[in-house]
């Protein structure tokens, strides 16, 4: 008996190779292990199916609203919730100051809080990701002046600014997603940074360059499909705190505007009542934070699952 | 030590530099001033009068040199509406800040720290599961809603807390907790993977193949490692809170520097905005520079890199 | 080796097994080990990454990981039960009777503490002795381990010294309280060839002079010639032959073992396919049963496969294998019957890449410090002819992977040209000098993109060529596939479902896809245990004559290089000090560097350690 070796001729060794237990490969591809691992995830099935049906509560809005949410009816004010004293079927979370019914406008809150969180996420996604890259990846004195952008940015008081600034440019739905997307890309630019720089010393991006690809192709192509699991998450949570922040914003009368149903606009205006019509803070207030908590859980989830082997 | 400290304090100050501009930029975007100085009824002659008087008619750079060089005199103007010096609206109210922002830090860090640690050191036991709840509600929360119910529960149905003022500590103890609900999460994070990630390294396996106890391994070789970059975050945080909480300051109507940047954004009030932006901003600057330097104390890569 | 005198040994272990518990099942990462070192002993647990070798010194002294479940029928230390003892009393014996010496020195000390501190720690905690009583030993201890000026290096941290000395701290750590025994896993390892000579010699001098029982984790052969004993083989988490280390080295009983030593390229058979082991370890998850080894295993039966897992057995006095055929069937699989040597190196050509007075200078620091530059490559002259196997040797820091990354066209040079086919290579588009030279590197995790497929991967530099249509480009992506041993199954997966061997032939299939004339092969090997290393290796030689490629192979070991190259050129600090026909150079070198390189090879054949002269430069504040 000898050592199985190599055979020098091209005939048998290739076709040996299929059958030899070395050559086996592990059964699941990481898209299969990361669904498998999704699956056992409890805190990200609870975020993405919470975010999942207020977006389509959101899209859906007009059908399920029972009532016009800007429909005012002065001699309906301030109806018990269908659980408080007198409350009606008729509406079911009861009705505002102004006799509004309040299902209904917090069912369309749900369209201006996901509408601003998701465009001002994308957009500060877009700089910073564009930045972060661009710094981690080229380093020297671009990184310099990335890094020198981002420190900037952190110092500036993010909620003074975005006060200040929707008194300048008003504050509609679009100025508020302008204004938060250019005041929270901070967090995307330092994470795709570091990454970036981890990668940017990776062989592969070496074999990358060697196989002749350009900058872009590297760029797009080799590194960001890499980082992108990251940005998700940093994405999730950037969300949330766009969210928050525009609530903050609505709530101190510098956001969203009258009438329009944002649900930091209806605490603000609920204040007024909230010792002796407690629910009118307390609904919009809880939707916040069972939002809120869905896409932390889900960002969250989305670390977990997209974590390398032994680190979730 | 000394290279590293003159290369922070160049980025720092190029970082003030760039923050004034934007602070100033802000301020003439927000309308013409001379319009507003010279009142509701002026005619346009009485507008150039005014810009002439106030210098608004100068070229933009000339003007914000002339500003900032005041600025770095200590000179941050005065109120479109009182006629005050903004250093001094500034000065009265810092100290109801720093009641609100310290007490807020030290309860964060108070709760957080052991709780990461413990978590960490758990991982996956309910103390961990706990400690993660409390991160994300710390993060979803919004706070002025968790201020409304905390009023509604403290201070109308229990009776035990004052809700509204700053006239004695215990109306500090509120806005406290609330701030500090805000601030913990990303404490007892960083506390939590920092220290898996020290508890994972070779040099506290080399830690336990000394022989050493199981305290010693921990507070000695761990934590030191693990505090580092809680101590770049305390920094960043305290820097915040010393700007003062606007929707804090304006719930339990605490007289602070926040309150003070609202009421100004509101009546337009922009000297008084623009120099708080910058005041908050040098607040960070400075803090960080600080971290930055006692991070480099405790750990001597950075300072000898 | 020293004969030691009869007496209890310092630690006895007797059938030691760990259990790991994994949502899989249960995993046995160690599985009946039995060993005992006596005092002035040294014993080596050898083998590849995964057989269990650490996680059996780790659990004996409580150091695993708390999922990790350790049973053994014996488990005594100078007398002692340790599993008697309650975790003060074990922790009383760690670093005091028993130090430990691990692998990487720069991560196994605490950044942030002085090196006086924390060699002093383990002394205070253990001997209640005056501070000034325990620095006293730590500078004996520093300058007795060659460290110079002992009592400046009190004050300093780990990451101002280079890594030899950290190790020689590590060991003067480890020496503090005077232990009966020292657990070194991997000592050597991450240091250069020259500086493991010494430390190994250091090792073994200290040893003398203290008494002390040595348990030497390795998995390099030559490593456990040199220094052990008496040697433990494992696999698959278990003891497969144990023996004297003459015994192992020259009657190798087990196949496993026999198939081990066969992998190990050396001078020997240069030009030679070299021996290769099939398969790979079968997963330790689940029951086990018969041999682990029986599905590589040339000489396996159907009764390996039955029953309980075979046992121990005595073939000779003090020489244990875990094999139903050992020794009969065992000692006549001749290892040394390799496949016929192939054809003689092809006839060189012109010089086909040729460079010319190549510097590199890497500016430190950013924006606001400047640092004096960092010369990596200090004027280097050299010609790769075609269809020859150059190989460029050299330790870390001598500038071998910046000359090859400038040879790719990835990094420019500073001075100096390099002319492929006598064009400047700076003259040409990076496309252009692509399609004629490619890479392979170092590390198999990080040299493919994690996200894409192995179909992918090998097709990427063809589609960024634009060379061909799809479906062109998929046919000729199955076809290198082929080539390197790859099938058609494996196109569909992705780098982290695939080993490291396989990686590898990935990387080289990609580097072939456009049919270049010159590979540039960074350490192809390196990353890789010694048996995947060997399959390899054959694989690079195979490809070179099937497809008439140039080899600029890149790489720290002498072994590899004695194996394939046909020249070699030496790199110390940036310059090449020697070159030459690899015969000559290897046979007769010239350079004192080149010698002194030499003379540390540890050959897989028992010997005295190499006496290489203390070359640790103090490094610069």
């Amino acid at each position: 008996m000898t050592m199985p070796v190599m055979e020098t001729g091209p005939g048998g060794r290739f076709g040996a190779a299929a059958a030899d237990p070395a050559f086996e490969v592990a059964p699941l591809s990481p898209r299969q292990v990361m669904l498998r691992r999704a699956r056992g995830h409890v805190g990200l099935i609870f975020g993405a199916t919470v975010l999942g049906l207020v977006t389509l509560v959101a899209i859906f809005a007009p059908y399920l609203a029972p009532a016009d949410p800007y429909a005012q009816e002065l001699s309906k004010r301030l109806i018990e919730p269908v659980w408080g004293a007198h409350g009606t079927w008729q509406h079911v979370f009861g009705t505002d100051g102004y006799g509004r019914d309040y299902l209904s406008r917090m069912i369309y809150g749900a369209r201006i809080s996901l509408t601003i969180g998701f465009f001002a996420a994308l957009t500060s996604g877009i700089i910073g990701s564009a930045l972060g890259l661009t710094g981690g990846y080229f380093g020297g004195w671009i990184d310099s002046v990335v890094v020198y952008l981002i420190n900037v940015k952190l110092a500036l008081p993010i909620i003074l600014v975005a006060l200040a600034l929707s008194t300048v440019i008003g504050g509609s739905t679009l100025s508020l997603i302008l204004i938060l997307g250019f005041l929270s890309w901070d967090r995307f630019a330092v994470v795709t940074r570091s990454l970036a720089q981890q990668l940017r010393s990776s062989e592969f991006i070496a074999a990358a360059r060697a196989a002749g690809a350009g900058q872009g192709r590297i760029i797009f192509r080799e590194l960001l499909p890499n980082v992108l699991n990251q940005v998700i998450v940093v994405a999730s949570l950037d969300m949330a705190l766009d969210i928050a922040i525009a609530a903050v914003l609505s709530f101190l009368g510098l956001g969203v505007r009258p009438p329009n149903p944002d649900w930091g606009l209806m605490i603000a205006e609920g204040r007024a009542y909230m010792f002796f019509k407690p629910y009118l803070i307390v609904l919009p207030g809880l939707a916040l934070f069972v939002l809120l908590v869905a896409i932390n859980m889900l960002g969250d989830g989305v670390r977990d699952v997209t974590a390398p082997e032994g680190r979730s | 030590m000394l290279r590293f400290f003159v290369r922070r304090l160049i980025i720092a100050v190029l970082v003030a530099i760039t923050v004034s501009i934007i602070g100033f930029a802000l301020l003439r975007a927000s309308g013409n001033l001379a319009v507003i100085l010279a009142g509701d009824r002026a005619t346009p002659a009485e507008i150039a009068a005014t810009a002439h008087k106030y210098g608004l008619d100068r070229p933009l750079p000339i003007q914000y040199l002339d500003w900032a060089g005041r600025l770095v005199q200590g000179d941050f103007g005065r109120s479109l509406f009182t006629d005050e010096k903004v250093s001094d609206l500034i000065a009265e109210r810092i100290g109801v800040t720093i009641g609100v922002a310290i007490p807020a830090l030290i309860i964060a860090l108070v709760i957080s720290v052991p709780l990461g640690m413990v978590a960490a050191l758990r991982a996956n036991s309910w103390v961990d599961r706990t400690a993660l709840a409390v991160a994300v509600f710390g993060q979803a929360i919004p706070l002025f809603w968790l201020a409304l119910v905390l009023i509604f529960v403290f201070g109308v149905m229990l009776r035990w807390l004052p809700i509204s003022g700053s006239s004695t500590p215990a109306h500090f103890i509120l806005p406290s907790v609330t701030l500090a609900v805000a601030v913990l999460p990303p404490f007892m994070r960083l506390t939590r993977t920092g220290m898996i990630d020290v508890m994972n390294s070779d040099y506290i396996r080399t830690a336990w193949a000394k022989g050493l106890k199981p305290g010693r391994v921990l507070f000695k070789h761990a934590l030191r490692n693990a505090i580092l970059p809680i101590v770049s975050l305390a920094a960043v945080s305290l820097g915040f809170l010393l700007g003062g909480s606007v929707v804090i300051e304006t719930i339990f109507a605490l007289n602070g520097i926040g309150q003070l940047a609202y009421q100004s954004i509101l009546r337009v009030d922009f000297p008084v905005v623009q120099a708080i932006l910058v005041f908050v901003s040098l607040c960070y600057i400075v803090l960080t520079l600080i971290s930055d330097l006692i991070n480099a104390k405790l750990d001597p890569r950075i300072r000898l890199g | 080796m020293s004969a030691a005198p009869p007496q209890r040994p310092v630690l006895e272990v007797e059938h030691l097994s760990v259990d790991i518990e994994t949502p899989g099942g249960s995993l046995h990462a160690v599985s009946d080990v039995s060993f005992a070192v006596k005092a002035g002993e040294t014993l080596s647990l050898v083998g590849e990454s995964g057989c269990g070798k650490t996680i059996t010194a780790l659990s004996m002294l409580r150091l695993a990981p708390k999922a990790a479940a350790t049973r053994a029928a014996r488990l005594s230390f100078e007398g002692q039960d340790l599993q008697a003892l309650d975790a003060g009393a074990m922790a009383a014996l760690r670093g005091d009777r028993v130090a430990m010496i691990f692998q990487d020195p720069m991560t196994a000390l605490n950044p942030v503490y002085t090196i006086g501190d924390q060699l002093t720690e383990a002394y205070l905690a253990h001997r209640a002795a005056p501070r000034r009583e325990a620095r006293e030993r730590a500078i004996y201890l520093l300058g007795r381990v060659g460290i110079p000026d002992p009592k400046l290096r009190l004050g300093q941290f780990p990451h101002e010294l280079s890594g030899g000395l950290r190790q020689r701290m590590m060991i003067a750590m480890a020496l503090m309280c005077g232990p009966a025994l020292i657990v070194a896993d991997e000592p050597t390892t991450a240091l250069d060839v020259t500086v493991q000579a010494q430390i190994l010699a250091l090792l073994k001098d200290l040893q003398a002079e203290f008494g002390m029982a040595l348990v030497l984790i390795t998995h390099d052969l030559g490593v456990v010639a040199h220094v052990a004993d008496r040697v433990a083989v494992m696999y698959a988490g278990r003891v497969v032959e144990s023996a004297a280390v003459a015994d192992i080295f020259h009657d190798p009983q087990h196949p496993y073992t026999r198939g081990l030593l066969a992998c190990v390229p050396s001078v020997a058979d240069r030009g030679r396919r070299l021996g290769t082991i099939a398969g790979m370890v079968p997963s330790l998850i689940g029951e086990q049963s018969g041999c682990s080894f029986r599905n590589r295993c040339p000489l396996a039966l159907p009764a390996c496969a039955e029953g309980e897992a075979i046992v121990l057995a005595e073939t000779a006095p003090a020489h244990e294998v875990r094999c139903i055929r050992a020794p009969a069937a065992t000692r006549a699989m001749a290892t040394g019957e390799r496949s016929a040597a192939t054809a003689a190196a092809p006839a060189l050509g012109q010089p086909l890449l040729a460079c010319e007075g190549l510097t590199k200078l890497f500016q430190t620091g950013g924006l606001f410090s400047r640092k004096a530059p960092f010369t990596a490559v200090a004027g280097i002259d050299l010609a790769i002819r075609k269809g020859e196997v150059l190989a460029v040797v050299g330790e870390s820091g001598s500038g071998k992977t910046t000359l090859g990354r400038m040879l790719l066209g990835l990094l420019p040079p500073t001075t100096g040209t390099i002319r492929l086919d006598g064009r400047p290579l700076a003259e040409m588009r990076a496309p252009e000098i692509a399609r004629r030279i490619q890479p392979v590197f170092q590390d198999p995790y990080s040299s493919l993109n994690p996200r894409k497929s192995v179909a992918q991967i090998i097709g990427f530099p063809l589609s960024v060529q634009g060379i061909g249509t799809a479906a062109e480009r998929r046919e000729r992506v199955e076809d290198i596939a082929a080539k390197v041993g790859l099938s058609r199954r494996h196109l569909q997966s992705y780098p982290s479902q695939m080993s490291g061997g396989q990686r590898q032939r990935v990387a080289i299939a990609r580097a072939l896809a456009v049919e270049p004339e010159i590979i540039v092969l960074d350490e192809p090997t390196s990353a890789l245990d010694v048996s995947i290393q060997a399959q390899i290796l054959n694989l690079l030689q195979e490809l070179r004559e099937r497809l008439g490629l140039t080899y600029v192979f890149i790489s720290h070991d002498l072994g590899v290089v004695e194996h394939l190259a046909d020249r070699v050129a030496v790199m110390h600090r940036g310059k090449v000090v020697e070159l030459g026909p690899a015969a000559a150079i290897l046979e007769h070198p010239q350079d004192p560097y080149t010698r002194m390189l030499l003379d540390s090879v540890l050959a897989p054949e028992p010997g005295e350690l190499p006496a290489v002269a203390a070359r640790d430069p103090v490094p610069a504040q």
